[in-house]
């Protein structure tokens, strides 16, 4: 391989210090099979023993590190990956556990465009196919994002590849090459290498995209604000916001002698607890302030009830009519989205409940025009499902009683609707 | 016999609130519930209001429920904000009067849910020069045997299709839905045939690829039928909702109903119109059965006004509340008092309807001069017996319509109404062995109204229900591509409604636009001159 004109070796510190010649045992040697290093003519891997490949050559003078080759012939033969000297060994198998990974490389890069040339070995005409390049060991986001587009190769019928890697900046790094390649595909197998060919395209592209968005640029300060806006803060300030960017970026975020997150770009918890314990929602003096805090969600003021009122599911003793009932059911509210607009995994589109920059229509909020994403959903026949349910659940527990939040758990309903019983 | 009261028994429940109060006196319980519910940021003002609203009942633990009852509706509940006061009543806004000068207009929506036979509806009665009314016979199972489903010339009520473009001169309707044929004599019917849901004009070889739904299912036709965006330009909207935040953008007040649950059609873009859902017994109560008298008072007064330096938020809430349960009184009393000279069928979509037209009535309190309706008849997945269920599905139906027509008639709203009606899809023409017919797509649906030029019988019949490779909108067993898309209909509809060309309609209707030649505009629905 050469970067930008420098020959890159690979030596494999496993390699074999022996180096026989090349033993040809005849043209199909089944007797001999498995066979030793250096040994041939194979045509499949399957033909050399364990942990060896079947180096396939058809035209003369073809060499192999690790073997002799004194007579110059085309019989394929057995050869142990970890002789590659000044190339890359390109497995065959066509599944990605034959991936090979070599070990790393520093070279220089330099500003603007590279050129990286992978050559192949005399004779082996089909094209390799080196499906990604990454630079690694540099915190992330600074390479990924540098990346615009991050590099994928395919290649081309000549034997001597040309690559192109679009770098923004000079950097020096440690270069790990992940390659793959069958070689069955380097010798005559086009459709075996198609299809691995786009598989591992495929893997590649969607990991390659999903990094793109993971380390775009929006991503911090978006997640950061939605995420304070759920914890209680619908118009957090810049500065807030700015601390906990850099805790999701940088992976770490110290309160006091604590310090939360595991130091990598993306770090949740770095970014949870800056949410949560940052000085714009730890001080007090905050209330104070008009514009402080937001409006609650419809269901955690529920849940609130439930939980700080101690609900259980407890069937009454008296009046519960039909067959006798397990007292083991779940919680069971009934068609809250209806109720209320709003209920778990009930979401009405992927934009979710509220509009994170909903402005009321109405009053201060409008006037200061400060976000409450919440009271998108605040609309009358919701104010009046979820007020009245609330209203039903501290008067006649969890039932269908005056508009209530359940279904009734017995024959009839609350109402007397289905029977000739009275309400009061 | 028991009956639910505020005894503590929770006697129809199947739990409750079990927490026991550790306070002696009300005034520990206000601070109790008070840092469990607004973590004790329940200001004094509210605490004194809620103690004293409380102290008049019999017990601690009713005045437990009763303080519980108090703080939800208190804006330290419903906001993280605390507040303060002012310690002036609240100006709640009720005018409603609309100073639009644009006349009423109403929309109802009747969905027949289940999948209508709708070639049963509408069937070919003299066709020339292919006689499709044989053709619908055979298809319809009639041989040697049997006389199969399909109607026959003698139960037919006789139209006139007015239009060279079918394949017949006249067409039947079904014998029980008579005030149809009225209607359609009068010139306030018409119908389309052959429309069903399509993103795209398609036939037979490309109707798969070209219609990313799931055809012949019920639930997701029926959704996407509602939605009428199977591209997902407007994700989670229905046509309803669309229309009415349209019109709101263009400051025309709009309601939007639904008289039968929950509707995608009616939901709008998040922030928009919001739906109502009533029962056909009208507008749900608010606090029902108060625990103290004057609950309601004592309800505005925790959420009376504050000062300029109050929390935003509290500020909101107790705002949208007080004009929540103005606006909701306000209509539900206009609701509870009018009433209609008609006499509507009682359950069913006649109950239905006869809400829809008590709702006209208080148009003028709600000060709109739109309304979007929703109503429902199920019954139509006839996979047995289709004709005798359809007999009694229609006869429902005609009754019901017979009463909304002359009731919309005596409001003088007869020409400021239209009636569309859709249904998932149509059926399959071949019968089952149990003289049912199965899921199918495209078939015939009818609008009314009295703005309507009626009386003519658009989209296209077809006339051959026979799969083979030269007919494109025949599948097996009489299933028929559409020919019309259900834009056909809504376009015009929906501009006789106030939805003006452009961005306006390709917001409605995002995908009519795929279909030159096959939508039908306003002045094609409702001529040149219409209300």
């Amino acid at each position: 391989m050469y970067i930008n004109g420098g020959l890159i070796k690979w030596t494999s510190p496993n390699a074999n210090t022996d180096i026989p010649d090349v033993d040809n045992l005849g043209d199909n040697p089944s007797d001999d099979y498995p066979m030793s290093r250096c040994n041939g003519d194979c045509d499949i891997d399957d033909h050399c023993a364990a942990g060896l490949f079947c180096f396939q050559v058809n035209k003369e003078s073809s060499d192999f590190p690790g073997c002799n080759n004194p007579n110059g012939l085309g019989s394929d033969f057995c050869v142990d990956p970890n002789d590659v000297d000044n190339m890359l060994f390109l497995p065959t198998g066509g599944s990605s556990e034959d991936w090979r990974l070599t070990e790393g490389k520093i070279v220089g890069l330099v500003a603007g465009i590279n050129t990286i040339k992978v050559k192949v070995p005399f004779g082996n005409d089909n094209s390799p196919n080196i499906d990604y390049l990454k630079i690694e060991g540099v915190p992330s986001p600074t390479i990924a994002s540098k990346f615009r587009n991050p590099p994928h190769f395919v290649g081309k019928k000549p034997s001597m590849l040309y690559f192109l890697v679009f770098v923004l900046a000079s950097i020096t790094n440690p270069f790990n090459f992940n390659t793959s390649c069958p070689r069955t595909a380097l010798i005559t197998d086009h459709v075996s290498r198609y299809t691995e060919q786009n598989t591992i395209d495929a893997q590649y592209e969607t990991d390659a995209m999903l990094e793109h968005l993971v380390y775009h640029d929006n991503v911090a300060p978006f997640l950061t604000t939605r995420i304070m806006q759920r914890f209680g803060i619908s118009n957090p300030s810049p500065r807030y916001v700015q601390t906990c960017v850099q805790a999701f970026k940088t992976g770490l975020y110290i309160s006091g002698n604590e310090s939360f997150g595991d130091s990598n770009y993306g770090s949740l918890a770095a970014l949870s607890a800056c949410v949560v314990l940052d000085r714009e929602v730890t001080d007090e003096a905050l209330y104070e302030d008009p514009a402080f805090g937001a409006l609650r969600e419809p269901i955690l003021m529920v849940m609130n009830l439930l939980r700080s009122m101690e609900y259980s599911n407890t069937l009454p003793t008296v009046g519960l009519d039909g067959p006798p009932l397990v007292e083991s059911y779940n919680v069971r509210l009934w068609q809250m989205d209806t109720k209320i607009g709003h209920s778990p995994h009930d979401f009405p589109s992927v934009f979710s409940f509220f509009l994170p920059e909903y402005v009321p229509e109405a009053g201060p909020a409008l006037s200061a025009q400060l976000a409450a994403p919440e009271a998108t959903i605040l609309d009358m026949p919701k104010i009046i499902g979820l007020q009245n349910g609330m209203l039903s659940l501290i008067k006649y527990g969890m039932s269908d009683c005056k508009n209530g939040l359940s279904t009734y758990p017995g024959y009839r309903g609350c109402s007397g609707k289905y029977g000739n019983m009275t309400i009061d | 016999m028991f009956s639910s009261t505020d005894n503590g028994l929770y006697e129809r429940s199947i739990g409750h609130l079990g927490r026991v109060p550790t306070g002696a006196n009300i005034t520990e319980l206000v601070s109790e519930v008070s840092l469990l519910l607004t973590a004790g940021r329940l200001s004094q003002d509210n605490r004194d209001t809620i103690e004293t609203a409380c102290s008049s009942e019999p017990d601690l633990d009713a005045q437990y429920r009763c303080i519980q009852q108090l703080i939800v509706f208190s804006a330290e509940f419903h906001s993280t904000n605390t507040m303060q006061k002012s310690g002036e009543a609240r100006a709640v806004d009720t005018t409603t009067a609309s100073n639009s000068t644009e006349s009423y207009k109403a929309l109802v929506h009747i969905y027949l849910a289940g999948g209508l036979d709708s070639y049963h509806m509408l069937a070919p009665h003299t066709c020339a020069p292919i006689n499709v009314y044989e053709r619908f016979r055979a298809i319809r199972g009639k041989n040697s045997l049997s006389e199969g489903i399909g109607l026959t010339l003698e139960e037919m009520l006789v139209i006139d299709g007015n239009n060279p473009d079918q394949p017949c001169s006249t067409f039947g309707i079904h014998p029980n839905l008579s005030i149809l044929q009225t209607l359609y004599n009068d010139g306030d019917a018409a119908f389309i045939a052959n429309a069903g849901l399509m993103g795209e004009p398609v036939d037979v070889n490309n109707y798969r690829q070209m219609t990313p739904v799931q055809l012949f299912a019920h639930n997701d036709m029926s959704l996407e039928t509602k939605k009428d965006d199977i591209f997902n330009e407007f994700v989670g909207t229905g046509v309803h909702g669309r229309i009415a935040d349209v019109l709101k953008s263009k400051n025309l007040p709009v309601n939007v109903f639904s008289i039968s649950g929950t509707q995608i059609v009616n939901v709008g873009e998040p922030g928009g119109v919001a739906p109502f859902i009533l029962s056909s017994s009208g507008l749900p109560d608010f606090n029902a059965a108060p625990s103290i008298s004057d609950m309601d008072t004592v309800i505005l007064e925790l959420n009376n006004a504050t000062r300029k330096d109050s929390g935003i938020f509290a500020e909101t809430w107790s705002n949208l509340l007080s004009e929540s349960m103005a606006s909701h009184e306000l209509l539900k009393t206009e609701l509870d008092a009018v009433d209609v000279s008609t006499a509507f069928p009682t359950g069913g979509v006649g109950a239905q309807l006869k809400t829809v037209a008590q709702l006209m009535k208080t148009k003028e309190s709600r000060g709109v001069v739109r309304d979007i309706f929703y109503v429902s008849q199920g019954g139509y997945d006839t996979h047995s017996n289709m004709q005798a269920n359809l007999v009694t599905r229609f006869t429902e139906l005609n009754t019901a319509l017979e009463a909304f027509v002359a009731e919309v008639k005596v409001q003088g709203l007869w020409p400021h109404v239209t009636v569309v009606q859709f249904s998932e899809f149509a059926r399959t023409l071949d019968p089952n062995t149990g003289d049912g017919s199965d899921h199918g797509w495209g078939g015939v649906h009818f609008h009314i109204g009295g703005g309507l030029v009626g009386g003519k019988v658009r989209g296209l019949y077809p006339d051959d229900f026979v799969q083979s490779p030269s007919n494109p909108i025949a599948l097996s067993r009489g299933r028929m591509v559409p020919t019309y898309p259900w834009d056909a209909m809504w376009k015009g509809t929906a501009e006789w409604f106030g939805i003006e060309d452009g961005s306006e309609m390709d917001k409605v209707l995002p995908m009519h636009k795929n279909f030159p030649g096959k939508i039908y505009n306003r002045t094609d629905l409702y001529g040149d001159l219409f209300v």
